[in-house]
């Protein structure tokens, strides 16, 4: 790997950092103040021949992490840089001329650029916490006030049960959905459960509690197993394990 | 509710207080502004120092949760002492304040200039409600905000695994950039969780404070032309600015999409709050250096808090900002033939290079 495809996904969709490019070579034949030279101008363009120089991808890489070497990036001030340029253009043009060019750069930086609300990641929050509302349930459900207690979520829920309890643990987490294998979890993640091994594996690492969705298939019954379901929260069903020490 | 207006406060008006030494006198109403943000910064860098070598010996969160607030009391009434002294001796002598008066007031009267403002105020509300009642699901909250909500009393920093709950062995490389548990400390005071503080509170104050370092970076560009009758300028800056930000979602990378998804991480704090801070104080440097005149004392106090504070937000930051800080004070030796910039730029780099020699130690 080296710089440039790091540039090409800071780019990523729009032409805003292409614009950018624009802006800079304008200041670097328009701006006469020495000083706005020096940070707009000179230390960018510094930066840009450090980044793509492949001596310095190589210590960078040496010494720390290549992948987030687009970090480098950031040290340019896109945001300022443009703003400034096109507000320097909007005050040397007079009358309608001003206006016609402030409203075309606002309409050529908006569709250049993409609405950073416009990910499937953005949701309605539904609490204060900005948690899922099934998971301060369930956790609300489980939890006992100054003690830890161990339980096997399900994978879309992993990101969230830590964040809204430190009392809560579990024996994966997210590290299982990046690179790391937990037999529970690959277990818990079919839609037909095996409920025999599922127990084993839950009861091997002395898990209290575990939350399955309502839509997947059982082979079994979680009551055979010394589990009783507790609670249901929305899909989700809460199954105790009354064999547990922690219940004796 | 009055344990959050209690917090609120110590986020606006302590760091205000504690910055306000350090606000240049020609800033005619951008002093406070300037003294919110840079005090905030002081804070922060005083943060890390303090709790760095604790979490690296052991200390758990409650002794430097103490510890942090018998330094701010410290720098809360150094500070004041700094700021009323000054003020006394000139109260007596009769001399002013110090500033030049070249600046226009921030809102001018004509329409148009007006109508900007609105345009501006519209923007920002918009991101401001987005910022309260939308959730962005961003993986890497599982780890910094599972530390912020672990962060109670006896238990020990950086010693438990955030996914899992599972104790572990120190994580020192993480260990070197505690902004989550000063997200901790925050919560606690406020009395909300870890979760509401990191997803509500904390995009708030990143965004006020990156959009108050935007305006004075626009007041100083344009600090000439306002002085033509040209008020518009700042307005029309802000805007744009404000419209980049929205659609920054170019890219997962962008500042600007680190904003508004992830403001509670120390990365996004970098790269939105500490990068601009830089920005302006290298702008206060220059401008210095054009005039001919002597950097003033402050600006160097200033930059050292800059520099340390980007510790505090990603064990990178220190490395980025020392090459920013090391290009610019470079172009400006060559430019100016100032050449013993290089000893105060140097001095600056202290923290971030101690950090960087643990981080590669550790």
């Amino acid at each position: 790997m080296n710089a440039l495809p790091l540039f090409r996904e800071y780019m990523g969709v729009g032409l805003l950092i292409i614009w950018y490019l624009v802006a800079l070579l304008h200041l670097f034949w328009t701006e006469k103040r020495k000083d706005r030279r020096i940070l707009f101008v000179y230390v960018p363009l510094i930066l840009l021949v450090l980044f793509f120089n492949p001596l310095c991808f190589l210590i960078f890489q040496r010494l720390l992490d290549e992948e987030i070497f687009y970090r480098m990036l950031w040290l340019l001030p896109v945001t300022m840089t443009l703003g400034y340029d096109v507000v320097r253009i909007c005050q040397e043009l007079q009358g309608k001329k001003r206006v016609t060019f402030g409203a075309a750069a606002v309409i050529l930086l908006t569709i250049s650029g993409r609405l950073v609300y416009d990910s499937p990641y953005f949701s309605k929050a539904e609490n204060i916490h900005h948690v899922p509302q099934e998971v301060v349930e369930i956790c609300d459900c489980i939890e006992v006030p100054g003690i830890e207690v161990l339980a096997a979520f399900p994978p879309e829920m992993l990101h969230f049960v830590r964040q809204y309890s430190s009392t809560i643990c579990m024996p994966y987490g997210r590290e299982v959905l990046l690179d790391e294998f937990s037999e529970l979890e690959f277990v818990m993640h079919y839609q037909q459960v095996d409920v025999a091994r599922l127990a084993e594996l839950a009861k091997a690492q002395n898990c209290h509690y575990i939350i399955l969705s309502a839509q997947k298939e059982l082979t079994g019954r979680m009551e055979d197993y010394d589990y009783e379901m507790i609670k249901r929260v929305g899909d989700y069903l809460v199954y105790r394990d009354n064999s547990s020490d922690f219940y004796q | 509710m009055i344990k959050i207006l209690l917090a609120c406060a110590g986020i606006t008006i302590f760091p205000w207080v504690v910055g306000r030494p350090l606000a240049p006198s020609r800033e005619r109403g951008g002093r406070l502004l300037f003294s919110w943000i840079y005090g905030q910064l002081v804070l922060w860098a005083a943060f890390l120092v303090l709790s760095v070598p604790m979490i690296l010996i052991g200390k758990n969160y409650a002794q430097v949760r103490t510890a942090y607030a018998y330094v701010c009391v410290a720098l809360f009434v150094i500070a004041c002492g700094a700021t009323l002294f000054p003020w006394l001796r000139r109260r007596k002598t009769g001399e002013g304040a110090g500033a030049d008066g070249k600046m226009e007031p921030w809102f001018g009267k004509k329409r148009w200039t007006q109508a900007l403002w609105i345009a501006f105020a519209c923007i920002l509300l918009v991101q401001v409600l987005c910022a309260l009642f939308l959730a962005y699901e961003d993986g890497d909250d599982a780890y910094y905000v599972a530390i912020t909500t672990y962060c109670q009393g006896e238990k020990p920093l950086y010693r438990i695994i955030p996914y899992t709950g599972f104790t572990t062995e120190l994580q020192a490389r993480h260990a070197l950039a505690p902004f989550p548990v000063w997200v901790a400390i925050l919560a606690e005071a406020s009395g909300l969780s870890g979760a509401a503080t990191s997803h509500v509170m904390m995009p708030l104050l990143v965004l006020l404070m990156t959009y108050g370092l935007y305006a004075l970076i626009g007041r100083r560009l344009f600090q000439t032309q306002t002085e033509q009758g040209k008020g518009w300028t700042l307005p029309l800056f802000l805007c744009f600015v404000a419209l980049l930000i929205m659609f920054g979602g170019y890219s997962i990378y962008s500042p600007e999409n680190f904003l508004v998804v992830r403001a509670a991480q120390g990365k996004a704090v970098l790269a939105n709050v500490v990068i601009p801070a830089l920005v302006y104080a290298m702008m206060l440097l220059l401008e210095a250096l054009e005039k001919q005149e002597k950097v003033p004392s402050r600006l160097w106090v200033v930059l050292f808090a800059i520099m340390t504070t980007s510790c505090l937000c990603s064990s990178l930051g220190g490395f980025l900002l020392c090459i920013f800080l090391g290009l610019t004070v470079f172009c400006a030796c060559i430019c100016y033939h100032r050449w013993k910039l290089m000893v105060g730029a140097c001095v600056t780099m202290l923290v971030p290079m101690v950090v960087a020699a643990l981080y590669m130690i550790l």
